[in-house]
């Protein structure tokens, strides 16, 4: 089983309807109505980012429409996000957290892991409650917590009782706690993980696990094995400590354009834009890319991806660019509508390692290059990201009027890492 | 009830980087000598948000200030109402005056 010797001691923080608390906390009035923190319907993230209790009463659900979340609720009040807040006390909330161990993992803006072991006070349940109040006193903020012995524990429980609550999940209840829930309560049981499960029986966690490792993972290749361990809860992943310098796999931006995109012209203009951005975070991060990877949704938010590996590793702009440009059009087809659009660098190498690969005069112009985009790196960093721009991006500025880098938010990365 | 009232603090900055509010001057411009004060490190206000807080003996009451580093406001909880709740827009489509048919 597990060497532990406590059970509880790994911690999983969630603040309730983050966004929506924040708002309720900026303007109490908003208490007092249905209201739901909305994207800007004008660059197309026009969704319920989160609500309050009224208007998930009224049936109200994260990610769905403006207009479908208004039609369930008239009287819906939408506010706008304000991140600068959200980041605050996100951070604040982290701080907290630092103050009882140096093993903090976040997932995501409102989300994070605690590991208690060998700390001076171990005790999960204690420090779970001492938490919540801290929290609700301090920051006027309200989270559910979860314990138990493995982070996959630790989430579900958090998952259960809401808001204010802290649920402790130990070997002696875990069977009767965790084992009747629905199997997509489990971390990364998705849809179609989801849907696999259902066509062969399978609705609770309990059943889940009764079909043992070795069935999962004919099912499903290696990830079987981790849905069988996260399942039994004998999933060991440990509580990244903080400020540990997680390696990183790859870089990439995406956009949800303003209008869909058409015409060659405009793709190749959000191309560009896109990969200025990655190209100057893979030199901020020193590192180059042997591939590109491209991703695309059209208007019927059908998703598509591809990838092409590049001659040679790099960190230029004018090489990612037109190679992600080119799989994009050998793979856009006539009256398909790009709804958004992503570029990725994969398959990265350090670029302080990278060898002269060839003594073709070539070298000499990416040097040059390299010179060159460092200067507009240097540009943009002093007077603004849209301080210098290239004319592509003239053709629309509804559409490249981005400053990608800095507009760049980071989302919750993956639990097995970016 | 109460609502948040910005105010305007005038304070004693130390060389060991407390800091220490001496006096406040209300939204009516009123001023109040504040007597002494106690800090307690981060507090949800009653009235709204949450920050830094100085307990204050004012007039014979202790009342709390507080302070946010996010916006670098002072306020105080005031009596009164909070403000209304925001009216509900109607929810409009928008119209991209940018969009362009494709030419087919």
């Amino acid at each position: 089983m597990h060497s532990k010797m406590k059970d509880n001691t790994i911690l999983h923080v969630d603040q309730n309807a983050f966004y929506a608390s924040v708002e309720m906390l900026k303007n109490p009035s908003l208490r007092r109505v249905p209201c739901a923190v909305a994207g800007d319907p004008v660059n197309r993230h026009g969704i319920v980012l989160a609500k309050n209790q009224q208007a998930k009463d009224a049936g109200v659900k994260t990610g769905e429409a403006l207009w479908e979340a208004r039609q369930k609720c008239p009287d819906l009040v939408f506010v706008p996000p304000d991140y600068p807040s959200y980041l605050y006390y996100s951070r604040l909330a982290r701080e907290l957290y630092h103050e009882y161990t140096d093993r903090v993992e976040a997932f995501g803006i409102d989300e994070c892991w605690l590991d208690l072991e060998g700390c001076p006070e171990e005790d999960g349940t204690v420090i779970a409650e001492i938490l919540r109040e801290r929290m609700k006193k301090e920051f006027g903020l309200t989270v559910s917590v979860g314990v138990s012995w493995n982070k996959i524990y630790a989430k579900l429980g958090s998952d259960l009782k809401k808001p204010d609550a802290v649920t402790v999940i130990t070997q002696g209840n875990y069977q009767q706690v965790v084992y009747p829930l629905p199997v997509d309560k489990l971390l990364y049981v998705g849809r179609a993980t989801y849907r696999k499960l259902r066509r062969i029986g399978v609705r609770t966690i309990a059943e889940l696990v009764a079909l043992g490792p070795d069935f999962l993972r004919e099912l499903f290749g290696v990830v079987g094995l981790s849905l069988y361990a996260f399942a039994a809860g004998l999933d060991t992943s440990e509580v990244e400590k903080a400020g540990r310098a997680v390696p990183i796999k790859s870089v990439g931006n995406s956009i949800t354009t303003r209008h869909d995109l058409y015409t060659a012209e405009d793709i190749k203009a959000v191309t560009y834009m896109l990969s200025e951005s990655v190209a100057s975070r893979l030199r901020d991060a020193g590192m180059a890319a042997r591939t590109v990877q491209i991703s695309m949704r059209d208007y019927q938010l059908n998703n598509f991806e591809r990838q092409t590996p590049l001659d040679l590793p790099t960190q230029l702009c004018s090489e990612i660019a037109p190679a992600a440009f080119s799989l994009i059009m050998q793979n856009f087809k006539e009256g398909q509508w790009i709804r958004s659009l992503g570029v990725r660098a994969c398959k990265l190498v350090d670029a302080s390692k990278l060898k002269q690969v060839s003594f073709l005069p070539d070298e000499k112009r990416r040097a040059a290059v390299l010179r060159l985009e460092d200067t507009m790196d240097t540009l943009r960093s002093r007077y603004g990201g849209l301080s210098v721009r290239r004319g592509i991006s003239l053709v629309d500025s509804s559409l490249t009027g981005h400053d990608i880098k800095s507009e760049n938010v980071i989302h919750p990365i993956g639990f097995f890492g970016p | 009830m109460s609502r948040p009232v910005t105010v305007t603090v005038t304070l004693e900055m130390s060389a060991g980087g407390t800091r220490k509010p001496l006096e406040i001057i209300w939204e009516d411009g009123s001023v109040y000598e504040v007597v002494s004060s106690r800090y307690v490190g981060r507090r949800a206000a009653l009235s709204a948000g949450s920050g830094e807080c100085w307990i204050c003996l004012i007039n014979g009451q202790e009342v709390p200030l507080y302070y946010s580093p996010l916006n670098g406001r002072w306020w105080m909880d005031g009596k009164g109402d909070p403000e209304p709740a925001p009216a509900v827009e109607p929810y409009r489509r928008v119209k991209d005056r940018t969009y362009r048919p494709p030419h087919s």
